[in-house]
Protein backbone atom coordinates (compact mmCIF):
# COMPACT_ATOMS: atom_id res chain seq x y z
CA UNK A 1 0.00 0.00 0.00
CA UNK A 2 1.61 3.19 -1.12
CA UNK A 3 1.29 5.95 1.38
CA UNK A 4 0.72 8.75 -1.09
CA UNK A 5 -2.24 6.92 -2.61
CA UNK A 6 -3.78 6.40 0.81
CA UNK A 7 -3.57 10.05 1.78
CA UNK A 8 -5.31 11.23 -1.34
CA UNK A 9 -8.36 9.14 -0.42
CA UNK A 10 -9.27 11.35 2.54
CA UNK A 11 -12.64 12.93 1.87
CA UNK A 12 -12.23 16.66 1.55
CA UNK A 13 -14.79 17.64 4.17
CA UNK A 14 -13.13 15.48 6.79
CA UNK A 15 -9.78 17.11 6.13
CA UNK A 16 -11.37 20.51 6.49
CA UNK A 17 -13.09 19.51 9.71
CA UNK A 18 -9.80 18.28 11.16
CA UNK A 19 -7.94 21.43 10.17
CA UNK A 20 -10.62 23.78 11.37
CA UNK A 21 -10.72 21.93 14.63
CA UNK A 22 -6.98 21.88 15.13
CA UNK A 23 -6.68 25.62 14.86
CA UNK A 24 -9.01 26.35 17.78
CA UNK A 25 -9.02 23.46 20.21
CA UNK A 26 -8.92 25.31 23.51
CA UNK A 27 -12.00 27.44 22.89
CA UNK A 28 -14.26 24.55 21.98
CA UNK A 29 -12.91 22.56 24.89
CA UNK A 30 -13.61 25.17 27.51
CA UNK A 31 -17.23 25.44 26.43
CA UNK A 32 -18.49 21.99 27.20
CA UNK A 33 -15.95 20.21 29.34
CA UNK A 34 -17.42 17.21 31.12
CA UNK A 35 -20.45 16.76 28.88
CA UNK A 36 -20.80 13.37 27.26
CA UNK A 37 -22.67 13.13 23.98
CA UNK A 38 -24.02 9.75 22.97
CA UNK A 39 -25.68 8.71 19.74
CA UNK A 40 -26.81 5.28 18.65
CA UNK A 41 -26.52 4.76 14.92
CA UNK A 42 -29.19 2.89 12.93
CA UNK A 43 -26.88 -0.13 12.83
CA UNK A 44 -26.80 -0.05 16.69
CA UNK A 45 -23.23 1.13 16.94
CA UNK A 46 -23.01 3.37 20.02
CA UNK A 47 -20.99 6.54 19.50
CA UNK A 48 -20.02 8.72 22.44
CA UNK A 49 -17.65 11.59 22.85
CA UNK A 50 -16.53 14.17 25.37
CA UNK A 51 -14.16 17.09 25.70
CA UNK A 52 -11.51 17.51 28.37
CA UNK A 53 -9.47 20.30 26.82
CA UNK A 54 -6.31 18.22 26.46
CA UNK A 55 -4.10 18.50 23.37
CA UNK A 56 -4.33 14.76 22.78
CA UNK A 57 -7.30 13.10 21.13
CA UNK A 58 -8.13 9.54 22.01
CA UNK A 59 -10.48 7.37 20.02
CA UNK A 60 -11.47 3.87 20.93
CA UNK A 61 -13.38 1.25 18.97
CA UNK A 62 -14.66 -1.60 21.13
CA UNK A 63 -16.53 -4.81 20.44
CA UNK A 64 -18.17 -7.49 22.54
CA UNK A 65 -15.43 -9.89 21.56
CA UNK A 66 -13.82 -10.73 24.88
CA UNK A 67 -12.92 -14.21 26.02
CA UNK A 68 -16.44 -14.96 27.30
CA UNK A 69 -17.55 -15.21 23.67
CA UNK A 70 -15.24 -18.11 22.99
CA UNK A 71 -16.54 -21.64 22.66
CA UNK A 72 -14.61 -24.80 23.36
CA UNK A 73 -13.51 -24.90 19.71
CA UNK A 74 -11.97 -21.45 19.63
CA UNK A 75 -10.74 -21.15 23.20
CA UNK A 76 -7.95 -18.59 23.33
CA UNK A 77 -9.05 -16.74 20.17
CA UNK A 78 -9.64 -13.46 22.00
CA UNK A 79 -6.09 -13.51 23.37
CA UNK A 80 -4.59 -14.20 19.94
CA UNK A 81 -6.72 -11.49 18.33
CA UNK A 82 -5.50 -9.04 20.96
CA UNK A 83 -1.91 -9.97 20.20
CA UNK A 84 -2.64 -9.70 16.47
CA UNK A 85 -3.65 -6.04 16.73
CA UNK A 86 -1.77 -3.96 14.20
CA UNK A 87 -0.94 -6.90 11.94
CA UNK A 88 -1.79 -6.80 8.24
CA UNK A 89 -5.42 -6.33 7.33
CA UNK A 90 -7.23 -6.06 4.01
CA UNK A 91 -6.47 -2.35 3.99
CA UNK A 92 -2.90 -1.98 5.26
CA UNK A 93 0.24 -3.94 5.98
CA UNK A 94 1.79 -4.30 9.45
CA UNK A 95 4.57 -1.99 8.41
CA UNK A 96 2.16 0.56 6.96
CA UNK A 97 0.09 0.71 10.12
CA UNK A 98 3.10 0.94 12.42
CA UNK A 99 5.00 3.47 10.37
CA UNK A 100 2.10 5.78 9.61
CA UNK A 101 0.97 5.87 13.23
CA UNK A 102 4.55 6.45 14.39
CA UNK A 103 5.05 9.20 11.85
CA UNK A 104 2.32 11.32 13.44
CA UNK A 105 3.50 10.45 16.95
CA UNK A 106 0.45 8.36 17.67
CA UNK A 107 0.02 5.25 19.70
CA UNK A 108 -2.26 2.34 18.88
CA UNK A 109 -3.11 -0.05 21.67
CA UNK A 110 -5.60 -2.79 22.38
CA UNK A 111 -7.13 -3.85 25.66
CA UNK A 112 -9.03 -7.04 26.33
CA UNK A 113 -11.19 -8.25 29.15
CA UNK A 114 -13.77 -10.96 29.44
CA UNK A 115 -16.42 -8.81 27.74
CA UNK A 116 -14.66 -6.53 25.30
CA UNK A 117 -11.78 -6.02 22.96
CA UNK A 118 -11.09 -2.33 22.48
CA UNK A 119 -8.70 -0.65 20.08
CA UNK A 120 -7.52 2.80 21.10
CA UNK A 121 -5.51 5.36 19.24
CA UNK A 122 -3.94 8.41 20.87
CA UNK A 123 -2.64 11.32 18.85
CA UNK A 124 -2.29 15.10 18.90
CA UNK A 125 -5.38 16.89 17.61
CA UNK A 126 -3.82 18.13 14.39
CA UNK A 127 -2.95 14.60 13.27
CA UNK A 128 -6.35 13.14 14.04
CA UNK A 129 -7.14 12.43 10.39
CA UNK A 130 -4.22 10.05 9.83
CA UNK A 131 -4.77 8.39 13.18
CA UNK A 132 -8.47 7.72 12.51
CA UNK A 133 -7.63 6.35 9.12
CA UNK A 134 -5.15 3.82 10.51
CA UNK A 135 -7.39 2.92 13.43
CA UNK A 136 -10.02 2.00 10.87
CA UNK A 137 -7.52 0.11 8.74
CA UNK A 138 -6.30 -1.97 11.65
CA UNK A 139 -9.71 -2.73 13.18
CA UNK A 140 -11.81 -3.53 10.12
CA UNK A 141 -11.03 -6.22 7.59
CA UNK A 142 -8.64 -8.14 9.84
CA UNK A 143 -7.02 -11.06 8.05
CA UNK A 144 -4.81 -12.97 10.51
CA UNK A 145 -2.23 -14.09 7.98
CA UNK A 146 -0.97 -17.48 9.16
CA UNK A 147 2.73 -16.52 9.08
CA UNK A 148 2.13 -13.34 11.07
CA UNK A 149 0.10 -15.24 13.65
CA UNK A 150 2.86 -17.86 13.85
CA UNK A 151 5.44 -15.09 14.29
CA UNK A 152 3.56 -13.71 17.28
CA UNK A 153 3.42 -17.06 19.10
CA UNK A 154 6.57 -16.30 21.17
CA UNK A 155 4.85 -13.17 22.47
CA UNK A 156 1.82 -15.22 23.54
CA UNK A 157 4.14 -17.64 25.33
CA UNK A 158 5.89 -14.76 27.07
CA UNK A 159 2.59 -13.29 28.22
CA UNK A 160 1.49 -16.66 29.56
CA UNK A 161 4.77 -17.06 31.43
CA UNK A 162 4.34 -13.61 32.97
CA UNK A 163 0.90 -14.23 34.44
CA UNK A 164 1.23 -13.81 38.20
CA UNK A 165 -0.11 -16.42 40.61
CA UNK A 166 -2.75 -14.02 41.92
CA UNK A 167 -4.10 -13.40 38.43
CA UNK A 168 -3.94 -17.11 37.66
CA UNK A 169 -5.96 -17.81 40.82
CA UNK A 170 -8.67 -15.37 39.68
CA UNK A 171 -8.71 -17.03 36.24
CA UNK A 172 -9.16 -20.45 37.86
CA UNK A 173 -11.88 -19.02 40.10
CA UNK A 174 -13.82 -17.93 37.00
CA UNK A 175 -13.41 -21.37 35.52
CA UNK A 176 -14.72 -22.97 38.72
CA UNK A 177 -17.57 -20.52 39.09
CA UNK A 178 -18.85 -20.39 35.50
CA UNK A 179 -17.29 -23.44 33.75
CA UNK A 180 -17.88 -22.01 30.23
CA UNK A 181 -18.63 -18.54 28.85
CA UNK A 182 -17.55 -16.19 31.62
CA UNK A 183 -15.40 -19.04 32.88
CA UNK A 184 -13.09 -18.78 29.87
CA UNK A 185 -9.69 -17.46 30.75
CA UNK A 186 -8.43 -14.15 29.40
CA UNK A 187 -5.35 -16.06 28.36
CA UNK A 188 -5.00 -18.64 25.66
CA UNK A 189 -4.77 -22.12 27.23
CA UNK A 190 -1.25 -23.61 27.00
CA UNK A 191 -2.39 -26.48 24.81
CA UNK A 192 -3.85 -24.09 22.22
CA UNK A 193 -0.81 -21.86 21.80
CA UNK A 194 0.25 -21.88 18.16
CA UNK A 195 -2.65 -24.16 17.26
CA UNK A 196 -5.44 -21.68 16.64
CA UNK A 197 -5.80 -21.49 12.89
CA UNK A 198 -6.21 -18.38 10.84
CA UNK A 199 -9.69 -19.56 9.81
CA UNK A 200 -10.79 -19.96 13.44
CA UNK A 201 -9.67 -16.42 14.21
CA UNK A 202 -11.35 -15.16 11.07
CA UNK A 203 -14.63 -16.77 12.07
CA UNK A 204 -14.45 -15.34 15.60
CA UNK A 205 -13.70 -11.93 14.12
CA UNK A 206 -16.53 -12.03 11.56
CA UNK A 207 -19.14 -13.12 14.08
CA UNK A 208 -18.21 -10.81 16.94
CA UNK A 209 -16.79 -7.62 15.44
CA UNK A 210 -20.19 -6.46 14.24
CA UNK A 211 -21.86 -3.06 14.45
CA UNK A 212 -24.55 -4.12 16.92
CA UNK A 213 -21.86 -5.44 19.29
CA UNK A 214 -19.68 -2.37 19.03
CA UNK A 215 -19.09 1.11 20.36
CA UNK A 216 -16.96 4.02 19.23
CA UNK A 217 -15.87 6.48 21.86
CA UNK A 218 -13.75 9.59 21.64
CA UNK A 219 -12.18 12.09 23.96
CA UNK A 220 -11.34 15.51 22.52
CA UNK A 221 -12.92 14.91 19.16
CA UNK A 222 -15.90 16.70 17.67
CA UNK A 223 -19.01 14.58 18.05
CA UNK A 224 -20.20 15.14 14.47
CA UNK A 225 -16.80 14.18 13.13
CA UNK A 226 -16.78 11.03 15.24
CA UNK A 227 -20.29 10.19 14.06
CA UNK A 228 -19.20 10.54 10.45
CA UNK A 229 -16.24 8.31 11.18
CA UNK A 230 -18.36 5.67 12.93
CA UNK A 231 -20.80 5.63 10.03
CA UNK A 232 -18.02 5.09 7.54
CA UNK A 233 -16.63 2.03 9.37
CA UNK A 234 -17.18 -1.09 7.32
CA UNK A 235 -18.62 -3.40 9.95
CA UNK A 236 -20.56 -6.59 9.54
CA UNK A 237 -23.85 -7.39 11.20
CA UNK A 238 -25.11 -10.42 13.03
CA UNK A 239 -26.00 -11.63 16.47
CA UNK A 240 -22.59 -12.99 17.36
CA UNK A 241 -21.82 -15.38 20.16
CA UNK A 242 -24.27 -15.97 22.96
CA UNK A 243 -22.69 -17.19 26.09
CA UNK A 244 -23.29 -18.73 29.45
CA UNK A 245 -23.31 -16.81 32.68
CA UNK A 246 -24.76 -19.35 35.08
CA UNK A 247 -23.00 -19.39 38.42
CA UNK A 248 -22.07 -22.79 39.83
CA UNK A 249 -21.19 -22.71 43.51
CA UNK A 250 -19.17 -25.20 45.48
CA UNK A 251 -16.56 -25.96 42.84
CA UNK A 252 -12.84 -25.48 42.90
CA UNK A 253 -10.09 -25.51 40.32
CA UNK A 254 -6.69 -26.04 41.85
CA UNK A 255 -3.29 -25.80 40.27
CA UNK A 256 -0.66 -27.35 42.53
CA UNK A 257 2.74 -25.84 41.83
CA UNK A 258 4.66 -26.44 45.03
CA UNK A 259 6.87 -23.72 46.47
CA UNK A 260 6.30 -21.83 49.69
CA UNK A 261 3.37 -19.61 48.77
CA UNK A 262 -0.25 -19.98 47.85
CA UNK A 263 -2.61 -17.62 46.05
CA UNK A 264 -6.28 -18.30 46.53
CA UNK A 265 -9.28 -16.55 45.01
CA UNK A 266 -12.62 -17.22 46.67
CA UNK A 267 -15.95 -15.84 45.51
CA UNK A 268 -19.65 -16.29 45.57
CA UNK A 269 -22.29 -14.93 43.22
CA UNK A 270 -22.26 -11.12 43.00
CA UNK A 271 -24.09 -8.90 40.57
CA UNK A 272 -23.72 -7.70 37.01
CA UNK A 273 -24.33 -4.28 35.52
CA UNK A 274 -27.72 -5.24 34.09
CA UNK A 275 -29.11 -3.92 37.35
CA UNK A 276 -27.20 -0.68 37.87
CA UNK A 277 -28.28 -0.24 41.48
CA UNK A 278 -27.22 -3.73 42.46
CA UNK A 279 -23.98 -3.36 40.52
CA UNK A 280 -23.15 -0.19 42.44
CA UNK A 281 -24.16 -1.81 45.74
CA UNK A 282 -21.57 -4.56 45.19
CA UNK A 283 -18.96 -2.04 44.06
CA UNK A 284 -19.49 -0.09 47.29
CA UNK A 285 -19.42 -3.32 49.25
CA UNK A 286 -16.07 -4.17 47.69
CA UNK A 287 -14.56 -0.91 48.95
CA UNK A 288 -16.17 -1.50 52.33
CA UNK A 289 -14.50 -4.90 52.37
CA UNK A 290 -11.14 -3.30 51.55
CA UNK A 291 -9.14 -3.04 48.33
CA UNK A 292 -5.61 -2.55 49.57
CA UNK A 293 -4.10 0.43 51.35
CA UNK A 294 -4.82 3.95 50.14
CA UNK A 295 -1.52 5.26 51.49
CA UNK A 296 1.99 3.96 51.01
CA UNK A 297 2.93 1.44 53.72
CA UNK A 298 -0.60 1.95 55.06
CA UNK A 299 -3.17 -0.63 55.97
CA UNK A 300 -6.51 -1.31 54.42
CA UNK A 301 -9.42 -0.12 56.53
CA UNK A 302 -11.84 -2.66 55.02
CA UNK A 303 -13.65 -5.17 57.20
CA UNK A 304 -12.87 -8.22 55.12
CA UNK A 305 -9.18 -7.46 54.70
CA UNK A 306 -8.85 -6.66 58.41
CA UNK A 307 -10.50 -9.93 59.40
CA UNK A 308 -8.22 -11.95 57.11
CA UNK A 309 -5.07 -10.19 58.25
CA UNK A 310 -6.03 -10.57 61.91
CA UNK A 311 -6.18 -14.34 61.40
CA UNK A 312 -3.20 -14.59 59.04
CA UNK A 313 -0.88 -11.63 59.61
CA UNK A 314 1.63 -12.45 56.84
CA UNK A 315 -0.99 -12.77 54.14
CA UNK A 316 -1.93 -10.09 51.64
CA UNK A 317 -5.63 -9.79 50.92
CA UNK A 318 -8.00 -7.77 48.80
CA UNK A 319 -11.71 -7.86 48.16
CA UNK A 320 -12.69 -9.07 44.72
CA UNK A 321 -15.68 -7.77 42.81
CA UNK A 322 -15.86 -8.83 39.20
CA UNK A 323 -19.02 -7.39 37.66
CA UNK A 324 -19.89 -8.26 34.08
CA UNK A 325 -22.84 -7.20 31.97
CA UNK A 326 -25.16 -9.90 33.27
CA UNK A 327 -23.53 -11.55 36.28
CA UNK A 328 -20.69 -11.11 38.68
CA UNK A 329 -18.45 -12.58 41.34
CA UNK A 330 -17.86 -11.21 44.80
CA UNK A 331 -15.23 -12.51 47.18
CA UNK A 332 -11.59 -12.04 47.99
CA UNK A 333 -8.08 -12.94 46.91
CA UNK A 334 -5.44 -13.91 49.43
CA UNK A 335 -1.79 -14.51 48.76
CA UNK A 336 0.88 -15.49 51.22
CA UNK A 337 2.73 -18.32 52.93
CA UNK A 338 1.23 -21.74 52.23
CA UNK A 339 0.88 -22.47 55.95
CA UNK A 340 -1.36 -19.47 56.50
CA UNK A 341 -3.49 -19.92 53.40
CA UNK A 342 -6.01 -22.24 55.06
CA UNK A 343 -6.58 -19.94 58.04
CA UNK A 344 -6.83 -16.91 55.77
CA UNK A 345 -9.41 -18.52 53.48
CA UNK A 346 -11.52 -19.74 56.40
CA UNK A 347 -11.43 -16.33 58.10
CA UNK A 348 -12.34 -14.64 54.83
CA UNK A 349 -15.29 -16.94 54.11
CA UNK A 350 -16.56 -16.53 57.68
CA UNK A 351 -16.55 -12.74 57.29
CA UNK A 352 -18.04 -12.95 53.80
CA UNK A 353 -20.99 -15.06 54.93
CA UNK A 354 -21.78 -12.97 57.99
CA UNK A 355 -21.02 -9.69 56.25
CA UNK A 356 -22.96 -6.75 57.63
CA UNK A 357 -21.16 -3.50 56.88
CA UNK A 358 -21.63 -0.60 59.30
CA UNK A 359 -22.82 2.80 58.11
CA UNK A 360 -19.26 4.03 58.48
CA UNK A 361 -17.99 1.26 56.17
CA UNK A 362 -20.65 2.12 53.62
CA UNK A 363 -19.80 5.81 53.70
CA UNK A 364 -16.12 4.98 53.24
CA UNK A 365 -16.99 2.57 50.42
CA UNK A 366 -19.01 5.19 48.59
CA UNK A 367 -16.30 7.82 49.01
CA UNK A 368 -13.64 5.45 47.68
CA UNK A 369 -15.77 4.40 44.73
CA UNK A 370 -16.42 8.05 43.85
CA UNK A 371 -12.76 8.96 44.02
CA UNK A 372 -11.80 5.97 41.88
CA UNK A 373 -14.38 6.97 39.28
CA UNK A 374 -13.18 10.56 39.40
CA UNK A 375 -9.64 9.34 38.70
CA UNK A 376 -10.93 7.34 35.73
CA UNK A 377 -12.75 10.38 34.34
CA UNK A 378 -9.76 12.61 35.05
CA UNK A 379 -7.44 10.52 32.89
CA UNK A 380 -8.31 10.67 29.21
CA UNK A 381 -6.77 7.26 28.53
CA UNK A 382 -9.07 5.50 30.96
CA UNK A 383 -12.03 7.77 30.20
CA UNK A 384 -12.12 6.83 26.52
CA UNK A 385 -12.22 3.15 27.46
CA UNK A 386 -14.80 3.71 30.17
CA UNK A 387 -17.08 5.42 27.64
CA UNK A 388 -16.70 2.45 25.31
CA UNK A 389 -17.55 -0.01 28.08
CA UNK A 390 -20.57 1.99 29.15
CA UNK A 391 -21.71 2.35 25.55
CA UNK A 392 -21.65 -1.40 25.01
CA UNK A 393 -22.88 -2.56 28.39
CA UNK A 394 -25.72 -0.02 28.93
CA UNK A 395 -26.06 1.41 25.43
CA UNK A 396 -25.64 4.81 27.04
CA UNK A 397 -22.97 6.81 28.84
CA UNK A 398 -22.89 8.73 32.09
CA UNK A 399 -21.09 11.90 33.01
CA UNK A 400 -19.06 11.87 36.20
CA UNK A 401 -21.86 13.75 37.91
CA UNK A 402 -24.32 11.14 36.61
CA UNK A 403 -22.13 8.43 38.19
CA UNK A 404 -22.02 10.29 41.50
CA UNK A 405 -25.80 10.72 41.48
CA UNK A 406 -26.25 7.01 40.76
CA UNK A 407 -23.96 6.14 43.70
CA UNK A 408 -25.79 8.52 46.02
CA UNK A 409 -29.09 6.98 44.97
CA UNK A 410 -28.00 3.62 46.37
CA UNK A 411 -29.14 3.44 49.98
CA UNK A 412 -27.44 1.72 52.89
CA UNK A 413 -30.32 -0.76 52.92
CA UNK A 414 -29.55 -1.80 49.29
CA UNK A 415 -25.95 -2.43 50.22
CA UNK A 416 -26.88 -4.44 53.28
CA UNK A 417 -29.29 -6.56 51.26
CA UNK A 418 -26.51 -7.13 48.71
CA UNK A 419 -24.28 -8.25 51.58
CA UNK A 420 -26.89 -10.78 52.69
CA UNK A 421 -26.71 -12.46 49.26
CA UNK A 422 -23.13 -13.45 49.98
CA UNK A 423 -24.21 -16.51 51.93
CA UNK A 424 -24.38 -18.47 48.64
CA UNK A 425 -21.99 -21.33 47.99
CA UNK A 426 -18.43 -20.22 47.28
CA UNK A 427 -16.12 -21.29 44.47
CA UNK A 428 -12.35 -21.39 44.77
CA UNK A 429 -9.43 -20.98 42.41
CA UNK A 430 -6.02 -21.71 43.90
CA UNK A 431 -2.40 -21.74 42.67
CA UNK A 432 0.85 -22.59 44.42
CA UNK A 433 1.48 -24.81 47.41
CA UNK A 434 -2.03 -25.98 48.21
CA UNK A 435 -1.33 -28.20 51.21
CA UNK A 436 -3.46 -26.11 53.55
CA UNK A 437 -5.97 -24.67 51.10
CA UNK A 438 -9.45 -25.99 51.92
CA UNK A 439 -11.79 -27.50 49.31
CA UNK A 440 -14.95 -25.63 48.34
CA UNK A 441 -17.07 -28.73 48.99
CA UNK A 442 -15.94 -28.81 52.64
CA UNK A 443 -16.70 -25.14 53.17
CA UNK A 444 -20.25 -24.93 51.87
CA UNK B 1 -8.07 -14.19 2.78
CA UNK B 2 -7.89 -15.63 -0.65
CA UNK B 3 -4.90 -16.09 -2.83
CA UNK B 4 -5.94 -16.92 -6.38
CA UNK B 5 -3.35 -19.13 -7.98
CA UNK B 6 -2.97 -18.88 -11.71
CA UNK B 7 -2.44 -21.78 -14.07
CA UNK B 8 -0.54 -21.08 -17.26
CA UNK B 9 0.73 -17.73 -18.52
CA UNK B 10 -1.32 -14.54 -18.46
CA UNK B 11 -1.44 -14.57 -22.25
CA UNK B 12 -0.84 -17.64 -24.34
CA UNK B 13 1.44 -16.78 -27.26
CA UNK B 14 3.43 -18.90 -29.68
CA UNK B 15 6.66 -17.14 -28.86
CA UNK B 16 5.95 -17.70 -25.18
CA UNK B 17 5.44 -21.40 -25.79
CA UNK B 18 8.63 -21.60 -27.82
CA UNK B 19 10.65 -19.87 -25.07
CA UNK B 20 9.05 -22.01 -22.36
CA UNK B 21 9.89 -25.25 -24.11
CA UNK B 22 13.37 -24.03 -24.98
CA UNK B 23 14.21 -23.32 -21.33
CA UNK B 24 13.95 -27.03 -20.65
CA UNK B 25 13.06 -27.14 -16.93
CA UNK B 26 9.65 -28.53 -17.88
CA UNK B 27 11.36 -31.70 -19.11
CA UNK B 28 12.30 -32.41 -15.47
CA UNK B 29 8.65 -31.93 -14.50
CA UNK B 30 9.38 -28.57 -12.88
CA UNK B 31 7.18 -25.49 -12.97
CA UNK B 32 8.38 -21.93 -13.51
CA UNK B 33 7.98 -21.06 -9.81
CA UNK B 34 10.22 -24.01 -8.87
CA UNK B 35 13.24 -22.54 -10.59
CA UNK B 36 13.17 -18.97 -9.30
CA UNK B 37 16.45 -17.73 -7.90
CA UNK B 38 16.00 -17.82 -4.13
CA UNK B 39 16.59 -14.21 -3.20
CA UNK B 40 15.22 -12.76 0.05
CA UNK B 41 11.80 -12.10 -1.44
CA UNK B 42 11.43 -15.66 -2.69
CA UNK B 43 12.67 -17.06 0.62
CA UNK B 44 10.08 -15.02 2.50
CA UNK B 45 7.33 -16.04 0.06
CA UNK B 46 8.31 -19.70 0.51
CA UNK B 47 8.07 -19.28 4.28
CA UNK B 48 4.49 -18.07 3.86
CA UNK B 49 3.48 -20.74 1.37
CA UNK B 50 0.96 -23.29 2.69
CA UNK B 51 2.58 -26.60 3.54
CA UNK B 52 0.88 -28.63 0.80
CA UNK B 53 2.47 -26.45 -1.91
CA UNK B 54 5.85 -26.63 -0.20
CA UNK B 55 5.63 -30.42 -0.13
CA UNK B 56 4.70 -30.61 -3.84
CA UNK B 57 7.53 -28.26 -4.70
CA UNK B 58 10.05 -30.26 -2.71
CA UNK B 59 8.90 -33.45 -4.39
CA UNK B 60 9.36 -31.94 -7.85
CA UNK B 61 12.78 -30.53 -6.95
CA UNK B 62 13.97 -33.85 -5.54
CA UNK B 63 12.74 -35.67 -8.61
CA UNK B 64 14.49 -33.15 -10.87
CA UNK B 65 17.77 -33.56 -8.98
CA UNK B 66 17.48 -37.30 -9.30
CA UNK B 67 16.82 -37.05 -13.04
CA UNK B 68 19.75 -34.68 -13.44
CA UNK B 69 22.01 -37.05 -11.54
CA UNK B 70 21.02 -39.97 -13.74
CA UNK B 71 21.34 -37.72 -16.84
CA UNK B 72 17.78 -38.52 -17.96
CA UNK B 73 14.58 -36.58 -18.45
CA UNK B 74 10.94 -37.53 -17.92
CA UNK B 75 8.98 -39.21 -20.74
CA UNK B 76 7.44 -36.52 -22.92
CA UNK B 77 3.88 -37.01 -21.67
CA UNK B 78 5.01 -36.06 -18.16
CA UNK B 79 6.66 -32.79 -19.17
CA UNK B 80 5.04 -29.70 -17.71
CA UNK B 81 2.89 -28.08 -20.37
CA UNK B 82 3.14 -24.38 -21.13
CA UNK B 83 -0.62 -23.96 -20.46
CA UNK B 84 -0.50 -25.90 -17.20
CA UNK B 85 2.43 -24.16 -15.55
CA UNK B 86 1.28 -23.66 -11.96
CA UNK B 87 2.19 -20.25 -10.51
CA UNK B 88 1.68 -21.23 -6.85
CA UNK B 89 4.24 -18.80 -5.45
CA UNK B 90 3.20 -15.77 -7.45
CA UNK B 91 0.53 -14.22 -5.16
CA UNK B 92 2.75 -14.65 -2.10
CA UNK B 93 5.80 -13.33 -3.89
CA UNK B 94 3.91 -10.30 -5.19
CA UNK B 95 2.73 -9.52 -1.69
CA UNK B 96 6.26 -9.76 -0.31
CA UNK B 97 7.48 -7.47 -3.09
CA UNK B 98 4.72 -4.95 -2.41
CA UNK B 99 5.63 -4.91 1.27
CA UNK B 100 9.32 -4.42 0.45
CA UNK B 101 8.53 -1.59 -1.95
CA UNK B 102 6.40 0.08 0.70
CA UNK B 103 9.34 -0.07 3.11
CA UNK B 104 11.74 1.28 0.49
CA UNK B 105 9.33 4.10 -0.30
CA UNK B 106 9.25 5.09 3.38
CA UNK B 107 13.01 4.83 3.79
CA UNK B 108 13.55 7.31 0.93
CA UNK B 109 11.85 10.03 2.95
Amino acid sequence: MANSAAVSKIPLFRTLAARGYASQPAVAAALKSGDVQTTTLPNKLVVSSTETGSAISRISVAFKAGSRNETHDNLGAAHIIRVAAGLSTKHASTFGITRNVQQVGGSLSVTADRELLSYTIEVTRDNLETALQYLEKSVTGQLFKPWEIADSTPRVKLELANVSNQVRAVELLHQAAYRTGLGNSLYCPDHKVGKISSETLQHFFESNFTANRGAVSGVNIDHQMLLGYAQSLQLGSGEGAKNDNKYYGGADVRCERGGKNASVAVATNGAGWSNLQEGIAFAVLQRAGGVGPATKWGQSAGVLVKAIQAAAPNTGATTLNASYSDNGLFGFVVSGPAKEAGIAVEAGIKTLKSCSPSDEDIARGKAQLKSELAFIYETDGSLVQELGVQGIVYGNTLTLKGCFDAIDAVQAGDIKSAARKLSNKVSIGAVGNLEHVPYAADLN
Amino acid sequence: MSYVIRKGPRQITNIGRWAYNLSGFNQYGLHHNDVLYENDDVKEALRRLPQQYVDDRNYRLTRALHLSMTKTILPKNEWTKYEEDFRYLEPYLEEVQREREEKEEWNKK
